[in-house]
């Protein structure tokens, strides 16, 4: 069991020592490795494509995950880094859209096509927290201001997925960890000139997912928890679940606005997913009913005592198939139904 | 002075051309009344998707739609698609955009309605959004001169209804348009086509008469209001039917005695030779009598 990092701080122990007992891979290898757990990695070497959505707001995509740049006179803050391999790519990206300096990257989760880019892009960054402060508080420099380069936020069952008990080899390099974690329900900044919200969503896509909230653009992150290319992938295996990511779409229907009562004008609030285009809250509620739609389907066919294979059989996915759908790769919509089939069937278990 | 004399008529000589060239491009400014619509005078019926030529996904959602998801907050002041130009009940108001300074033409605007978005035909040459981009009601449109017919292409619009609360285009969708001028009355044909809902283009046609009397109601701001307590108490509820269970799904065929798998839509609906394998098992439904549509009988002279 390793300790809990202190609130806001890597623990020294674990970025030191954890790897300590195990010969070092190298960051593509482990990468490869970690790839095959993450469906999105796989994403084809496209070019990017920047999309300005507000003065100060763009959203690079084709690099992995979105990314979100926001910009003011403090410098630049990035919602997740994209894919390993893709970091120079992306830093000329954001060089085309400011000069200024990459001060932070927000990690929305653990995958690695979200993360794969910190190490990279933190380093073409600058940090924002001054030598003579981590020096007073007996810590090295290094650690406090990540060498120099731009922190790293995340949520801390992020950083609990990238490293491993001591003596076993963490499955992500030390170098693409977050450096300043949170614990708790969410963590707030203001920087840029605007109030950036950085809320927990537990057990959604994974246990690390979060929402970010630029309050002053009214631009949403939405990580993986928006997935507008397919059928949201729910990571069991690293604390996902069916309903969280229901409540957590939820959630982020409470958060954004409509264009209304001029619902002709284009100011609303914008959702930047994961993956695909970009959607404000229309596009989102029928997101949102699509996914429990399915579940009420299939919750309806255990209700009538089907198995899961007559639940496969029955298609709970019509009518979303085409748009979400797909019948290979590393997420498909069967395995989509199974996970609701065995979530909803364990809780009608423990209930009974 | 030969040779300057010559410039100016040969200048003269292109402006005379590029001028006929300008003038092939009709004029369609002006108000176009339509000579009828039956999607909300005729079409009644929650399920009846006849002539649409839907998938199976487009099917199921068509079939999944209860109409109680209309009141949901943010549903109350939805657009329809752009398509709803050629289905709606209002008439076209088609305006010149211009440039300021030069003058030239770089869009036509065809006028928002209370529920449907205004659409600006870019005739400047500008590339359609990113696939990333974020999608509106209205959508993004260029168009460009085929002879004496705009044709304008659609994309960029949102998830929305074919027909009214009757079958659903996705927001992959796109419509190519066809506007041709005859005098006073102006073609226009629509084609959409939806890779998520679709199993063939869907294509409809309307012909419109210009006009100084136009029916039509311009955009106006809209306020949601709380419509089913329900839905307010709970925003987790999402409306719906769930597979087998829509209740009006044989009322088409109760009333008219039209099959079901005709009331189910489908390419082959579509066209009309479909009429030809029904004609022998159709059989005229016995004389209304009750809920007809017109007066009631006490009235009915």
């Amino acid at each position: 069991m390793r300790d809990r990092p202190l609130m806001g701080l890597r623990n020294p122990a674990d970025r030191m020592g954890e790897s300590a007992g195990t010969p070092p891979a190298t960051l593509a290898s482990v990468l490869m490795s970690f790839a095959l757990s993450f469906p999105a990695f796989a994403a084809g070497q496209t070019a990017l494509d920047v999309v300005q959505l507000r003065p100060n707001f763009h959203m690079i995509a084709g690099a992995g995950s979105n990314i979100v740049v926001q910009v003011g006179p403090h410098g630049a803050v990035l919602v997740d880094s994209g894919a390993e391999g893709r970091s120079e790519e992306v830093l000329a990206a954001v060089r085309e859209i400011t000069p200024l300096p990459i001060r932070y990257i927000i990690n929305t989760s653990m995958d690695a096509d979200h993360v794969g880019g910190n190490a990279a892009v933190a380093q073409a960054g600058l940090s924002i927290l001054p030598g003579a402060l981590a020096a007073g508080a007996g810590l090295t420099d290094d650690l406090l201001s990540n060498s120099g380069g731009a922190s790293v936020l995340a949520h801390e069952n992020v950083l609990a997925r990238m490293g491993a008990p001591t003596g076993d080899r963490s499955p992500v390099p030390l170098e693409l960890w977050p450096t300043k974690t949170f614990a708790f329900d969410s963590y707030s900044m203001y920087f840029n000139g605007e109030g950036i919200q950085v809320i927990h969503q537990p057990a959604a896509h994974t246990d690390g997912d979060v929402i970010v909230f630029f309050r002053r653009g009214d631009v949403i992150a939405t990580g993986d928890i928006v997935d507008t290319t397919r059928f949201p992938v729910i990571d069991v295996a690293r604390g996902g679940s069916v309903q969280g990511e229901i409540d957590a779409l939820n959630r982020l229907l409470g958060m954004s606005i409509l264009n209304l009562p001029l619902q002709w004008w284009p100011d609303r609030t914008l959702l930047v997913p994961g993956h695909g285009r970009v959607y404000d809250k229309l596009d989102l509620l029928e997101y949102r009913d699509a996914i429990t739609i399915v579940r009420d389907r299939v919750q309806a066919l255990i209700d009538d005592g089907k198995t899961l294979a007559e639940v496969q059989a029955a298609n709970p996915t019509l009518g979303y198939r085409s748009q979400y759908g797909s019948d290979s790769g590393p997420w498909t919509t069967e395995m989509f139904v199974e996970v609701i089939f065995n979530e909803l069937h364990a809780t009608q278990a423990r209930e009974q | 002075m030969l040779g300057n004399m010559v410039s100016r008529r040969a200048l003269v000589l292109v402006l005379v051309l590029v001028s006929s060239a300008v003038h092939a491009q009709v004029d369609l400014t002006g108000f176009w009344s339509r000579s009828g619509q039956t999607d909300n005078v005729d079409a009644l019926n929650p399920v009846d998707l006849l002539g649409m030529p839907l998938n199976e996904d487009g099917r199921a959602k068509a079939l999944s739609y209860n109409i109680a998801a209309l009141s949901v907050t943010e549903r109350q002041c939805q657009m329809y698609t752009p398509f709803y130009l050629l289905v709606g009940p209002f008439a076209l108001d088609i305006s010149r955009v211009q440039d300021p300074v030069t003058q030239k033409l770089i869009a036509w605007k065809i006028a928002g309605w209370i529920d449907k978005d205004e659409t600006i035909i870019w005739m400047d040459g500008r590339p359609h959004p990113s696939e990333h981009a974020p999608h509106t009601h209205g959508g993004f449109t260029t168009g460009a001169w085929d002879g004496g017919a705009l044709t304008a292409v659609t994309t960029h619009f949102k998830l929305g209804d074919i027909k009214r609360h009757r079958g659903f285009s996705s927001d992959r969708a796109k419509i190519t348009y066809r506007f041709t001028r005859h005098g006073d009355l102006l073609t226009v044909t629509g084609i959409l086509e939806d890779p998520v809902y679709l199993a063939e283009p869907y294509v409809l046609t309307d012909v419109f008469t210009f006009s100084t009397a136009p029916n039509t109601l311009p955009s106006t701001a809209c306020e949601p209001i709380e419509e089913l307590a329900y839905l307010h108490e709970n925003p987790a509820i999402v409306p719906h039917y769930l597979p087998g269970r829509n209740p009006f799904v044989n009322e088409v065929t109760e009333r008219f005695n039209i099959p079901i798998e005709a009331v189910l839509g489908g390419p082959q609906t579509m066209y009309p030779e479909y009429r030809k394998t029904l004609e022998n098992r159709y059989v005229l439904p016995p004389p209304c009598t009750l809920d007809c549509g017109g007066p009631p009988a006490s009235q009915a002279r």
